[in-house]
C-alpha cells in the first residue's frame, strides 16, 4: 500500500467518527495524495488533500490542525502539533489564510470594482438616477410626501390666510403660474415664522416665511423668489434631493452592517442640505424665464439677491456658528446675481398693484416684530435656498 | 481496493463517562487578523465584513478546548450575509419607513404609531437573542457533534418583553390609575393627590427593578433547557434566592448612584445655563451652556464607571450562579469569575476600541483634508457627499480594528473561569437534529444583541 512514506514523520492524532462524541488515538501522515490515518484494528483512511476542511485557516502561528474530509462524512480529525499544520500547508494550500481570504473576498472586490466604475461613468455622463425616479413618481405620491414635508417644516406655527393677503398671494401665484405653462398647479403656504426662508416641496408646494415677505421691499422682489421656488418645483429638485436622501441612507445603512443608525441620520442629514449649484442655476433661469413671460421686472429679483448677500458677509458670530461653511451647500451669490443682473429690460408691470402688495405684507396680521419664541422645526431650519 | 469503513473497536470502557476538561489556548495573530478585515471590508464597501467576522469565530471557538480539542465553529460568511440581507429588507427598511412615514402624520397618531414601532422592536430584540443564540449553537461542533437550540424564537421573545412591560408597565400608570379610581376622576382631588401619586410612581419604578434577577434566570433557563450537544439535553435548576441576596447591594448601590446623577444634573441645569442651548445669538449664553454640556457628559460618564463597578461584582455572580445550575448528563458547570476579573477585562476591551477610534478619527481627517484642501473638491458636489460618506465609514470600520481582540479577550475570560465537574458519557453521546437553518442571524445584527 503506502509504500512512498519514508519522507513524512508520523504524527499523533485523535480522530472522532462523528456518530458519538467519542475519540480514538491514531497514527497520522502526510501521504503523497492526501491526509493518512492509521487506526488500529482498522483499515487506513485517506483523505485526498484537495477535498480537505481545516476548522480554522491555517496561519504560520498555528500550533494545532483539526481536519474534516467529503471522504469520511461527519468524522473529523484532530493533530495538535504546530509542524503538522505547517507541513499540511504546502500538500493544502487551499487552506491557507491567504488563501481563504482570497477565495471569499475576490467576487466582491470585483463587485466593488464594478460599482465604483459605474459611478464614475454616471458621474461623468451627467446621468442622475435620483432624477429619473423622481420624474416617475406618481402625482398623488408626490403631493402626499409634499404635504408631509411641509407640515414638518412649518412644525406647530399657523399658517397665514388673512383675507386680502391671501388673495393677492393667489392672483401673485396664478400670474407666474400660467407664465409657467404646463398647467402647472402651485400651492403656496405662508408660515407664521421670524427665518427668511422660501422652499419648495414635492409636488409643486412652496413655504413661504413671515420673515421674508416682511423682508421683501416689493412685490417684484417676492414674485422673484416665488419664481424661484416654482423653478425647482418645475425641475423636480425637490423630488431629485428626497429620492437621493433615501438612496444615500440606505446605501450607508447597507455598508454599515444595519447597525449604524446615527450614522445614516448623519449621512441623510448632510445629503438633504438644499440643492447643488447646477440646481440652483437651472431655478435662476426658469424663474428669470416665468417673469419675462408673466411681464414681471426681474429688477426686483436682482435687488432682493443684493441685500441677502450683503447679509450674509455682515453676519455675526451667532450666525456663523449656526451656518457651518462645510455643511452649508449654498452657492456663491456672486455669480448667480450676475446672471440675473444682466438680464435684458423688457416691458413689465408691477407684479401687484399697491393695494395688494400691502394686503400681502400683512397676511399674517398686522406686522409684529417679535422675538421667535416657536422652537424650531424637528429637522434643522432648511439653509436659505434662494 | 475496498473503501474503508469508519468503524470503532468497542472497547470496554468506550461507553462510560469520562472526566472533561475546559481551556483556553488564546488565539495568536488576532492584531494582523483585524487589520486584514479592515483592509478588505473598506475594498469591498464593507461587504467582506460577514467573512471577517466568521474567520473571527472560527478562531475563537477554535481557542475553546474540551479534553485540548477545539470547539468547531462551522457557520459562513454567505449565511450571515444572507441573514443580513433578508433582515434589511423585511424588517429594517420597513420598519425606517414607517417611522420615518409616522414623523410626518399629526399627533396622537404618530406618537401611537412611534411607541407600538418601539415596542415591536423590544420584542424584535428578544427574538434577536433567541436566534443568534440558535444560529451559533447550531454552527458549532466538537469532535463532530452538533449543538443545537431547539425552541421557539417567537415564545422567547414573547416572554423577554411581558417580564419587563408588566411589572414596569404597572409600576409606571398603577399609581395614577389608582389615584383616579380613589378620587373616582374628580379634577381637583386628583391634583390635591399629585404629590404623594408621583411619589408611590417614582417607589414603584424603584421597585420594580427587583424584577430583574427573576427575569434573567427566566430567560436564562429559557436559553440552557432547549440547548442540546447531540442528543442530550442542557438542564438549568438555578433558584432565584441567591441572586436576590447579592442583588440587595447592587440595588441600593445603583440607586445612590441615580440619585446623586439626578441631583447633579439638575443643580448645574439653571436657567441661564439652559438659555445658550436654543439661543444662538450671544456667545456668553453659549460658554454657559456649553459648560453645563461638558459637565454633564462628564457626570454620566463617571455614574457610567461607578454603575459599571458596582454591577460587575453582581454580574460576576450571576454568571457563576448560572454555570453551577447548569447541568449536561452526569455533570455540573462551575464559575470561576469575579467582578475584578470583568472590570479589568472591560477596561482593557474599553482601551482596544478607545485605540481603534483614535486611528479611525485620524484616517476620516486626513481623508477629509485630502478631499478639501488637496482634491478642493466642494462639500455639496456629489463627488464631496461620496467623499464626506466614504470617510465616515473608514472611521466605522477602524472602529471595529481591534474587535478580533476584544472578542477573544471576552470570551477567554469566561472560558478560563468555567470549569466542567462530574463525569459525561461521551462515546454514548449520538448525534442530534439538523435544525437546516440556512441563514444567519441578521436580525441580531440589525439591533446590536451579541449572544456574549
Amino acid at each position: 500500500m503506502h509504500s512512498d512514506t519514508a519522507a513524512s514523520p508520523l504524527f499523533y492524532g485523535r480522530f472522532s467518527d462523528g456518530r458519538t462524541a467519542g475519540a480514538t488515538d491514531v497514527d497520522v501522515r502526510l501521504g503523497a495524495s492526501g491526509v493518512e490515518v492509521m487506526r488500529k484494528g482498522a483499515l487506513p483512511l485517506v483523505w485526498p488533500y484537495a477535498g480537505l476542511v481545516a476548522a480554522e485557516p491555517l496561519s504560520s502561528y498555528a500550533v494545532d490542525a483539526l481536519l474534516s474530509s467529503p471522504a469520511s462524512p461527519g468524522a473529523s480529525l484532530f493533530v495538535g502539533e504546530g509542524l503538522f499544520a505547517r507541513k499540511l500547508a504546502e500538500k493544502a494550500p487551499h487552506l491557507t489564510t491567504r488563501a481563504q481570504r482570497w477565495q471569499h473576498a475576490k467576487p466582491w472586490l470585483l463587485a466593488t470594482l464594478a460599482t465604483v466604475a459605474a459611478a464614475i461613468a454616471v458621474w461623468a455622463l451627467d446621468l442622475s438616477p435620483a432624477r429619473t425616479i423622481a420624474g416617475l413618481l406618481p402625482d398623488r405620491a408626490r403631493s402626499a410626501v409634499g404635504e408631509q414635508i411641509m407640515t414638518e417644516m412649518s412644525g406647530d406655527r399657523p399658517q397665514c390666510d388673512a383675507g386680502p393677503g391671501r388673495a393677492a398671494l393667489d392672483r401673485l401665484t396664478t400670474r407666474l403660474a400660467e407664465a409657467a405653462g404646463d398647467n402647472t398647479r402651485f400651492k403656496v403656504v405662508v408660515s407664521d415664522w421670524d427665518l427668511m426662508n422660501a422652499f419648495a416641496a414635492p409636488g409643486e408646494q412652496i413655504l413661504l416665511t413671515r420673515g421674508l415677505i416682511e423682508k421683501a421691499q416689493s412685490a417684484d422682489e417676492l414674485a422673484g423668489v416665488l419664481a424661484h421656488e416654482m423653478g425647482h418645483g418645475i425641475e423636480r429638485h425637490p423630488e431629485t434631493a428626497l429620492v437621493r436622501a433615501i438612496g444615500l441612507s440606505a446605501a450607508l445603512e447597507l455598508m454599515m452592517g444595519g447597525s449604524s443608525g446615527t450614522l445614516a441620520n448623519a449621512g441623510l442629514f448632510i445629503a438633504q442640505l438644499a440643492y447643488s449649484r447646477d440646481a440652483e442655476r437651472a431655478a435662476d433661469a426658469e424663474a428669470l424665464r416665468i417673469l419675462a413671460k408673466a411681464g414681471i421686472s426681474a429688477k426686483g429679483f436682482a435687488s432682493f439677491f443684493r441685500r441677502v448677500q450683503k447679509e450674509e458677509e455682515g453676519s455675526g458670530l451667532g450666525k456663523s456658528l449656526s451656518s457651518l461653511e462645510v455643511l452649508r451647500t449654498h452657492p456663491v451669490t456672486e455669480e448667480r446675481l450676475r446672471v440675473v443682473e444682466r438680464t435684458p429690460d423688457y416691458k413689465s408691470t408691477p407684479a401687484l398693484d399697491e393695494k395688494e402688495w400691502a394686503a400681502l405684507k400683512s397676511i399674517c396680521g398686522a406686522a409684529r416684530p417679535k422675538p421667535d419664541k416657536v422652537r424650531p422645526a424637528k429637522p434643522a431650519p432648511p439653509p436659505r435656498d434662494i | 481496493m475496498m473503501r474503508p469503513v469508519v468503524t470503532e473497536p468497542p472497547a470496554a470502557d468506550a461507553s462510560s463517562p469520562v472526566p472533561v476538561r475546559l481551556s483556553w489556548l488564546h488565539p495568536a495573530g488576532l492584531v494582523s487578523l483585524g487589520l486584514a478585515n479592515l483592509a478588505l471590508r473598506i475594498l469591498t464597501l464593507n461587504v467582506y465584513h460577514f467573512w471577517g467576522e466568521t474567520e473571527v469565530r472560527r478562531r475563537i471557538w477554535s481557542a475553546v478546548r474540551l479534553e485540548g480539542e477545539p470547539l468547531v465553529y462551522t457557520g459562513t460568511g454567505r449565511e450571515l450575509f444572507a441573514g443580513f440581507l433578508v433582515v434589511f429588507g423585511l424588517v429594517l427598511l420597513p420598519l425606517t419607513l414607517t417611522g420615518a412615514a409616522a414623523m410626518a402624520l399629526p399627533d396622537p397618531g404618530s406618537s401611537l404609531i412611534r411607541i407600538a414601532l418601539s415596542a415591536f422592536v423590544f420584542y424584535l430584540t428578544g427574538v434577536a437573542v433567541y436566534r443568534a443564540r440558535r444560529y451559533r449553537l447550531s454552527r458549532t461542533r466538537w469532535r463532530g457533534i452538533r449543538m443545537s437550540l431547539g425552541g421557539n424564537s417567537w415564545r422567547f421573545g414573547w416572554t423577554y418583553v411581558w417580564t419587563l412591560a408588566l411589572p414596569f408597565g404597572v409600576a409606571l400608570f398603577g399609581p395614577g390609575f389608582l389615584a383616579y379610581a380613589l378620587t373616582g376622576g374628580d379634577r381637583d382631588a386628583m391634583a390635591e393627590a399629585a404629590g404623594p401619586t408621583i411619589g408611590t410612581t417614582v417607589l414603584a419604578m424603584l421597585a420594580a427593578f427587583w424584577i430583574l434577577p427573576w427575569r434573567s434566570i427566566k430567560l436564562q433557563g429559557l436559553l440552557v433547557r432547549d440547548m442540546r450537544f447531540g442528543d442530550r439535553p442542557f438542564t438549568f435548576d438555578a433558584p432565584a434566592g441567591p441572586l436576590y441576596r447579592r442583588y440587595a447591594a447592587f440595588w441600593a448601590g445603583s440607586a445612590v448612584i441615580a440619585a446623586w446623577l439626578c441631583a447633579a444634573l439638575l443643580g448645574a441645569a439653571t436657567p441661564e445655563a439652559l438659555a445658550g442651548l436654543t439661543d444662538e445669538t450671544d456667545t456668553e449664553k453659549m460658554a454657559n451652556a456649553l459648560r453645563f454640556v461638558v459637565l454633564a457628559t462628564f457626570a454620566l460618564g463617571l455614574a457610567y464607571l461607578l454603575y459599571y463597578l458596582v454591577s460587575a461584582s453582581y454580574r460576576a455572580f450571576q454568571f457563576n450562579h448560572f454555570a453551577s445550575h447548569t447541568h449536561f448528563e452526569g455533570a455540573s458547570f462551575r464559575g470561576t469569575a469575579t467582578g475584578r476579573g470583568l472590570v479589568r477585562n472591560a477596561l482593557g476591551n474599553f482601551l482596544l476600541w478607545l485605540a481603534g477610534f483614535l486611528i479611525g478619527l485620524l484616517a476620516l481627517l486626513g481623508w477629509m483634508f485630502l478631499a478639501g484642501t488637496v482634491l478642493a473638491l466642494p462639500p455639496e458636489s456629489a463627488g464631496g457627499q461620496a467623499f464626506l460618506l466614504l470617510g465616515l465609514f473608514l472611521l466605522f470600520a477602524s472602529m471595529a480594528l481591534f474587535r478580533p481582540l476584544i472578542q477573544a479577550r471576552t470570551t477567554g475570560y469566561l472560558a478560563r473561569n468555567l470549569a466542567i465537574d462530574g463525569k459525561v458519557p461521551l462515546a454514548g453521546i449520538s448525534q442530534g437534529d439538523d435544525h437546516n437553518l440556512r441563514r444567519g442571524e441578521g436580525l441580531a445584527q440589525a439591533f446590536d444583541v451579541d449572544a456574549f
